[in-house]
């Protein structure tokens, strides 16, 4: 039987995989208090993008971007750039992996091997992504609902140490300046969205895509708007920008009276599942992607030596959080052809083969 | 500790997992897992030693700087 996601489902999925591992990092940080400004910029750049990413579902109903390259740009190249979105995914997973790995064993688990932490959350991942899209969706809605409470609360929580100075002068940095940081912002974690390209055929065909990218970008680029504008009013900006984990370090600060503290714990764990999330998402797109280079039936078949892949290269991609925080600065640049050059040049070909068809 | 529960948990893939792939006689989705397995229980158990690996973020990043001339 065919799984399908259900619209709120599938725009719930996104919203979380927005959050993912942004929520617990934070958006880019150039412009220091500014960085509200890049946010607001960002979702606006990411429009053009999402917009093209729900043109091309719409080009191809039911199909994924393993099916549409096929068709559009034959076995070969079809091969190339599934092999392509397959490595970006599977990049995206480990980078996703090692941040939680580091994030737990920083704030939380001291003495426990990393690589022990990165075995627990992949197999919660695994076990997702090998549940279907039918426990995906009930996943998504449960802890989409859980999520927002925490995070709203903590929101409220921490009004008190808020000091509205944090985000004065504004436009302190240039226009150029916000801009950069803002592109920045696009592609991580804007633009990540294409990976929902490469799982359209889990969306059902009456839904509209544009409808799923549009709200999910909405609800996403407003938590991630509240979020960030708590953490430059709570931390102030020497902290906001040097800080490596910005909200885990501002919910330190709730107090309420003396018998509610230490609620980073409670905020830890509403990060670790939106990460579980992301990664099996990540996980998903790049079994089919496997699934489709091997030309195996059932992608679940591939789920577990893909996340054994994954486990190995979040072992040796960072030795620590100053090698990812550093890597940061070029993700961006390696990630263009795979949210804009490969979507573009699909895009463009569906375009132009759509009248042929039709006639 | 760290290499005993590695161990264990390729025995378990190994077990749970990839036999039963033999099994059906699903000749792609074996190999393709036998390979994974090859490449990966050395990385993780090597790193669990301590052994300073190459990461590959470390190449994109060479990469990207020979590209873009940056120090």
């Amino acid at each position: 039987m065919k799984e399908n996601l259900t619209l709120n489902q599938a725009r719930l999925l996104l919203v979380l995989f927005l959050l993912g591992s942004s929520v617990v990092l934070g958006i880019n940080t150039d412009v220091s208090q500014d960085s509200w400004i890049a946010l607001i910029m960002a979702i606006f750049i990411s429009l053009p993008l999402i917009i093209m990413y729900a043109r091309i579902i719409i080009l191809h109903p039911g199909k994924n971007l393993f099916d549409i390259v096929d068709i559009l740009f034959g076995k070969l190249i079809g091969k190339i750039l599934t092999i392509l979105m397959a490595i970006y995914a599977v990049i995206l997973g480990t980078l996703v992996l090692r941040n939680f790995m580091e994030y737990i064993s920083i704030t939380t688990l001291l003495h426990t091997p990393s690589i022990l932490i990165g075995i627990l959350l992949l197999l919660v991942a695994v076990n997702l992504a090998k549940s279907g899209t039918k426990v995906l969706g009930g996943w998504v809605i449960f802890t989409f609902f859980c999520i927002t409470i925490f995070i709203l609360s903590t929101l409220f929580l921490s009004v008190e140490t808020f000091d509205i100075e944090s985000i004065f002068p504004i436009m302190e940095y240039g226009i150029g300046d916000i801009t950069r940081s803002s592109l920045k912002i696009v592609a991580f974690p804007f633009a990540e969205m294409v990976l929902f390209l490469c799982i359209a055929n889990f969306f059902k065909k009456g839904d509209s895509p544009y409808k799923i990218y549009l709200t999910g970008l909405f609800i996403g680029g407003t938590i991630l708007f509240l979020i960030n504008l708590r953490n430059i009013m709570s931390l102030g900006i020497p902290s906001f920008v040097e800080a490596y984990f910005p909200s885990h370090v501002a919910a330190r600060f709730i107090q309420l009276g003396d018998f509610l503290t230490k609620v980073e714990g409670v905020i830890t764990i509403s990060f670790i599942i939106t990460g579980i999330t992301k990664l099996a998402v990540c996980l998903l797109t790049a079994s089919m992607g496997f699934r489709y280079l091997l030309s195996v039936k059932n992608y679940k078949d591939v789920i577990v030596p893909t996340s054994l892949i994954i486990l190995s290269l979040s072992a040796i991609i960072f030795s620590n959080i100053v090698e990812s925080t550093h890597f940061t600065k070029y993700y961006h640049v390696f990630a263009i052809p795979f949210q804009i050059i490969i979507p573009l040049l699909i895009w463009i070909f569906s375009e132009i083969k759509k009248p042929k068809k039709e006639h | 500790m760290e290499q005993v529960i590695i161990i264990l948990l390729f025995v378990f893939i190994i077990f749970f997992r990839l036999l039963p792939q033999i099994k059906k006689k699903n000749n792609k989705v074996t190999i393709f897992f036998i390979m994974a397995i090859l490449f990966s229980f050395p990385l993780i158990f090597l790193d669990s030693l301590d052994f300073d690996l190459p990461s590959p973020v470390s190449f994109i990043e060479f990469i990207i700087d020979s590209i873009f001339k940056k120090g």
